[in-house]
């Protein structure tokens, strides 16, 4: 058994550490804050190609079940989304659509914007009902709080029952111990409930929450709110780094490492002017003729240094990869399946 | 100041327990108070929303961009207007100016014995929970550690720069660098005095959890417990501390339950247990709720507020030092 | 429809000419083809000059300047930070010209002071350390959108007729005067032609176009000029480069931000503003000699405004301004050139021509009375606070007991989103966006555009993506031009508009 340093706790870290654990190695998982997949719409865009069932293993979770195959969805704008696997109430099958929504609001919150999606469901051939709760919810307020109490939830249902179509669309507002109550409340008002799709929300915190407890139920040593600093390498071979949280530093040895720290979104690699660098001053960079395209360099798996070596033990892993495919919507597949590939590199070294 | 950085992805507002909590309005959430407001030409001070924060660093640690958010709140703090100070912070400055400390102390059982260690229980130990720094002080003796507890020394200050009377802070680190002067240790029971210490005044002081790492102690303690993992331990002191609260505990044989939100804010820090009562024991409140629903016999924590805040809800509440503390 | 006077162009002259007119009780009716301020008089650095940058150049526009620095700060407090202003020279720069700055100030009446460099960087600390002659002026910063608004409220409690969206599309001449106007009123308001008595053609880089449409020739150069917007406020002075007036040499702090600017190269047609990467660079590193913190900045827009010069091009033409009678028409006035800041002298100019034309004897009143009150910075939240910085006087008509927040960039009010829509005047995202400020922030409405649109869908059927994407493209100009954190700010914006909720991908 043989130690591995994965920098970065986002979907690609986790998933990395997760996968590295299964397979018994044992697994250091370093990120600078709380994990977070936050900015995601929990959903999968498109078909990962080598992971699916991996992937699927993954997200298994007795809270929250997933839907797998052609799906196809609302955004909180009502704008349709497509995808290849969702939570449950995120989508239906494709093809599937239903002919009434009716779309439940809180006046003035922007959690979902009712006259907006109102008007694309009917671009779309779905007819479009509107429910406006009676409470107040300061916009900048989540919705999760709101709905946190019971009554909250006794009024929706209480007013579902007045709507007649096919499909209630609720905003994004459920934890992901709380995903129950969306079954419940199909039960009670007798159709389809779908939640929004929504980035930056519930779903994305959702799929953290779940993410992190299956790396740390797989065994994987989770240090949050630390950040490395400095990786100690020596010619090809990464064989510690220093880590710091708090008022502590330490270091640590290390048999390999997975670099997960995401693209320019979550500071991973430092943006000067408009371009990409590494923060560590070792990797090689390398660059899109868009600047934000690109990320660490590999040769067959590894990364590569500045001095051109390819190291012998150090991987990439998610955003932070130089891709040139990457584009917005495959964010989560592309980075769960880079992290499969990283692994895979590993293994082979 | 990196404020400057905020893209508005809203982690901050997702990860707040402020502004989460359903009592917590009026509080424009650590993007509205610690980024937004302060870059209007129009005003000085932004009022008293600059105290309606924990200052549980949680939205930091959401902050995708690396945002200072707690110190950005502790610089609204600082800036306050006089007029801006809320009753309950009048009060503990009136108890700083009477006894020294934030609340008026009730502990009896100084120590002055000219040892090279001193205890530093802080002020919610010496006034309000009286039973938890006996429990420490039992605790280190049967440890081997002898040690003071000086009638002195005086509050920390952290509670003060909390709430914006950064000079009275000062006037205090003074009069407690004297009397630290006569010893070689200091340890402390509250991860806010800790970080203090060693941020402000400079001295190394330790946290009843570190001091227990090294020493193996056993616990008799029956039951299932949780975690309460204090925000100023974790996300201020140190996260391997926090990572060893748990770990001492187990190792000690203590049953412990790991729940998800185990290190999530109380309420209680921040000053927002003074300034903000019904906020703060809303917060508490709740948390208490999500505890219960686990079916564990209580709940162990490592620092002062969260044992006040969380005990007041009418569960069992215990600090790392009762927890682990010899029985009488 | 007869009016006396037609006003074609709502910008700052067009309203100050509609105020002018309606306050000498002439009968007019001013139109804008798209929003008030759309064009160049919202595309400027907000700068109310204090005469200095002209001095030695252009001596008269520099006087204009100076008389109208004052008036202005009399009669629209609201909406100027009377920042005061410093013009600093650095070692590369020609000593001489100190000197004549200073002889010209005096000359031209535009009060200055020279202070030690010590006293320049104690009052302004981010100044470049190595600063060498430092004059103080009475520069400021003025809220254009602001002005124009409460220029447009007060023609029209005059009496004078408003309206936005509304294109002129052709005129009439029968023996040599413009006996017809037609106009095609985007919201219907506006069903006959105008026949009026005088045109005044006020319509800044459009100014040979609306000409054009009555047989006329009107000559004004077109320049084009790009300005950057830096996420807070980066000094306290509006702060000139004390050499002759070039690119890249004025910051001037407004509102949240600093505007820094500006460009000049010639302009192919009006609507030929874009930005180029080049010279945001440029203007960067030009106005990073003077206030060295720009270096490492975030700027969070960069935007271009095509300005009329009359007389040559760029740096070389004058700021003045000129009146034109129709050259083949009787009733045509055209007004082109000038700047913002003496928006009202040209107004009252033109507005004498007119009156005299209409033989109306009454005198100009625009100098004597106020266009608003001081700005209220005591009480409530900020929010309430800035009420009358951005609307004058009208603040009074928004509720305050609402205290949602909309936009948070720019602490605008969800009721005053309401109040602007009730005016009936603000047809797109953009002319909420001018009146109100939500948007204008450094997420650039990412955070309230999808809320402000929400609430306009309460009262007017619209397509939302179009609408959406007009003006989300719009602000994005900036953003694709900018660097470190905004570009940050740049891909959270595509994930979300364009991967989640398919904006791209549904056209």
């Amino acid at each position: 058994m043989s130690r591995v340093l994965v920098i970065g706790n986002g979907a690609a870290g986790l998933f990395s550490s997760w996968l590295l654990a299964r397979k018994g190695q044992e697994v250091v998982l370093v990120g600078r804050g709380t994990p977070s997949t936050s900015m995601s719409t929990g959903c999968i865009r498109t078909r990962p190609e080598g992971c699916e069932r991996e992937m699927a293993e993954f997200l298994v979770n007795e809270h929250m079940p997933w839907a797998v195959g052609a799906r196809a969805g609302l955004s909180k704008i009502g704008t349709p989304f497509r995808c290849w696997m969702a939570p449950s109430h995120s989508t239906w099958k494709y093809g599937e659509a239903p002919g009434s929504v009716t779309v439940v609001s809180i006046e003035g919150h922007p959690a979902i914007h009712v006259r907006i999606a109102s008007s694309l469901l009917i671009a779309q051939g779905i007819r479009a009902e509107h429910l406006s709760l009676p409470i107040a919810v300061p916009p900048e307020v989540p919705l999760t709080a709101a709905f946190r109490s019971e009554g909250s939830w006794e009024l929706l249902a209480k007013a579902l029952r007045t709507t007649s179509s096919d499909a209630v669309l609720l905003p994004a507002m459920v934890p992901l111990r709380e995903y129950g109550r969306l079954d419940a409340l199909e039960r009670q008002c007798g159709r389809k409930v779908l939640e929004a799709v929504t980035p930056l929300g519930p779903p994305g915190l959702r799929l953290t929450e779940l993410m992190h407890a299956r790396a740390a139920g797989a065994g994987v040593t989770i240090w949050d709110g630390r950040r490395v600093t400095a990786l100690d390498i020596k010619g090809d071979t990464v064989r510690g780094a220093t880590v710091s949280g708090g008022s502590e530093v330490k270091e640590v040895a290390t048999d390999a490492a997975v670099i997960a720290t995401g693209g320019p979104l979550v500071d991973g690699l430092n943006i000067k002017g408009r371009e990409l660098d590494d923060p560590f001053g070792v990797f090689q960079v390398a660059r899109s003729t868009d600047a934000l395209r690109g990320g660490y360099a590999s040769r067959e798996g590894m990364m590569v240094r500045v001095d051109g070596r390819r190291m012998a033990n150090a991987v990439a892993a998610g955003d932070c990869v130089y891709s040139e495919r990457r584009d917005h919507g495959s964010g989560l597949a592309g980075a769960l399946d880079s992290a499969r590939m990283a692994v895979m590199a590993l293994e082979g070294a | 100041m990196n404020e400057d950085r905020c893209i508005k992805c809203g982690s901050c507002t997702r990860a707040c327990p402020v502004l989460n909590d359903p009592l917590g309005p009026g509080f424009p959430g650590p993007r509205g108070a610690g980024v937004d407001a302060p870059r209007f030409p129009e005003r000085d001070s932004i009022g008293q929303i600059a105290l309606m924060c924990t200052m549980c660093h949680a939205c930091e640690w959401a902050c995708p961009s690396g945002i200072s958010l707690t110190l950005s709140m502790l610089r609204l703090r600082s800036g306050l207007n006089e007029a801006d100070r809320l009753p309950g912070h009048r009060r503990m400055m009136d108890n700083i100016a009477s006894c020294g400390r934030t609340v008026s102390t009730e502990f009896k059982g100084w120590r002055e014995e000219g040892n090279r260690t001193l205890y530093f229980p802080g002020c919610i130990g010496l006034g309000r929970l009286t039973h938890l720094t006996e429990a420490a002080s039992s605790l280190l003796t049967a440890l081997g550690v002898s040690h003071d507890i000086s009638s002195a020394a005086v509050c920390c200050g952290s509670p003060l720069l909390k709430i914006g009377a950064t000079g009275v802070a000062e006037d205090l680190r003074r009069r407690n660098m004297e009397v630290f002067s006569r010893y070689d240790r200091v340890i402390t029971s509250c991860p806010g005095c800790t970080n203090q210490l060693r941020e402000v005044y400079g001295i190394r002081a330790e946290h009843m959890v570190e001091v227990l790492k090294g020493s193996d102690p056993r616990s008799k303690l029956d039951g299932r417990w949780a975690l309460q993992v204090p925000c100023h331990l974790k996300r201020g002191l140190s996260p391997w501390a926090a990572d060893d609260m748990a770990s001492v505990l187990v190792a000690a044989g203590v049953d412990v339950v790991r729940v998800p939100g185990e290190d999530c804010c109380c309420g209680g820090g921040g000053g927002m247990l003074a300034g903000f009562p019904e906020t703060s024991s809303s917060i508490a409140r709740n948390k208490v709720q999500m505890y219960r629903s686990t079916g564990v016999d209580g709940i162990i924590t490592a620092c002062p507020f969260c044992s006040l805040n969380l005990g007041r809800q009418g569960i069992r509440v215990l600090d790392i030092g009762e927890a682990l503390a010899p029985k009488r | 429809m007869r009016k006396d006077v037609l006003i074609i162009g709502g910008g700052a002259t067009g309203a100050g000419i509609a105020r002018d007119l309606a306050l000498r009780g002439v009968d007019c009716l001013l139109l804008d083809m798209g929003d008030f301020c759309h064009g160049a008089s919202g595309g400027n650095h907000g700068l109310l000059h204090s005469g200095g940058r002209y001095v030695v150049k252009d001596p008269g526009s520099a006087a204009e300047c100076a008389v109208e620095n004052t008036v202005l700060k009399r009669i629209a407090p609201f909406c100027i930070e009377d920042t005061g202003g410093l013009f600093v020279s650095l070692p590369e720069d020609d000593p001489l010209f100190a000197d004549r700055f200073k002889d010209a100030c005096r000359s031209t009446g535009v009060p200055t002071e020279e202070i030690g460099a010590e006293e320049a960087t104690s009052s302004e600390p981010g100044l470049n350390p190595l600063a060498v002659r430092c004059f103080r002026v009475p520069d400021g910063s003025v809220d254009p959108f602001s002005l124009v608004q409460a220029n447009i409220c007060d023609a029209r409690e005059a009496g004078a007729l408003a309206l936005n969206h509304c294109a002129v599309t052709g005129m009439t001449v029968e023996d040599g005067r413009i006996v017809r106007v037609d106009v095609q009123d985007r919201r219907g308001r506006l069903s006959s032609p105008i026949v009026p008595e005088v045109v005044v053609n006020a319509s800044g880089a459009w100014v040979a176009d609306v000409a054009g449409l009555a047989a006329c020739t009107a000559r004004a150069g077109l320049d084009q000029g790009s300005m950057l917007v830096t996420y807070g406020r980066q000094c306290r002075h509006v702060i000139n480069r004390l050499r002759e007036p070039s690119n890249g040499d004025i910051a001037v702090p407004s509102h949240t931000s600093t505007v820094l600017g500006t460009t000049s190269r010639p302009a192919r047609s009006p609507d030929d503003s874009a930005v180029t990467r080049e010279d945001v660079d440029f203007l960067l590193r030009e106005t990073s000699a003077l206030l060295p913190s720009l270096r490492g900045c975030r700027i969070v827009r960069a935007y271009g405004g095509v300005r009329p010069l009359l007389g040559g091009n760029g740096r070389e033409a004058s700021r003045s301004f000129s009146i034109t009678r129709g050259d083949a028409v009787d009733n045509l006035v055209s007004v082109a050139g000038g700047k913002l800041t003496t928006y009202r002298l040209m107004a009252e100019k033109v507005s004498d021509t007119v009156c005299d034309m209409l033989g109306n004897s009454s005198g100009c009143r625009t100098h004597l009375e106020a266009l608003g009150p001081p700005a209220d910075v005591e009480g409530g939240s900020i929010a309430l606070a800035r009420l009358r910085r951005k609307y004058g006087r009208m603040a009074s008509s928004i509720s305050t007991s609402d205290t949602r927040v909309i936009c948070s960039c720019e602490q605008v009010l969800r009721s005053e989103v309401t109040a602007v829509l009730k005016t009936g005047d603000a047809l797109t995202l953009a002319d909420v966006m001018r009146r109100t400020r939500a948007g204008m922030g450094y997420c650039q409405g990412l955070d309230c555009t999808l809320s402000v649109l929400e609430l306009m869908m309460q009262g007017a059927k619209m397509d939302p993506l179009l609408a959406l994407r007009e003006f989300l493209r719009e602000r994005e100009h900036g953003i694709s031009q900018a660097s470190g954190d905004q570009l940050r700010q740049g891909l959270l914006r595509e994930h979300v508009l364009n991967g989640v909720y398919g904006m791209g991908e549904m056209e």
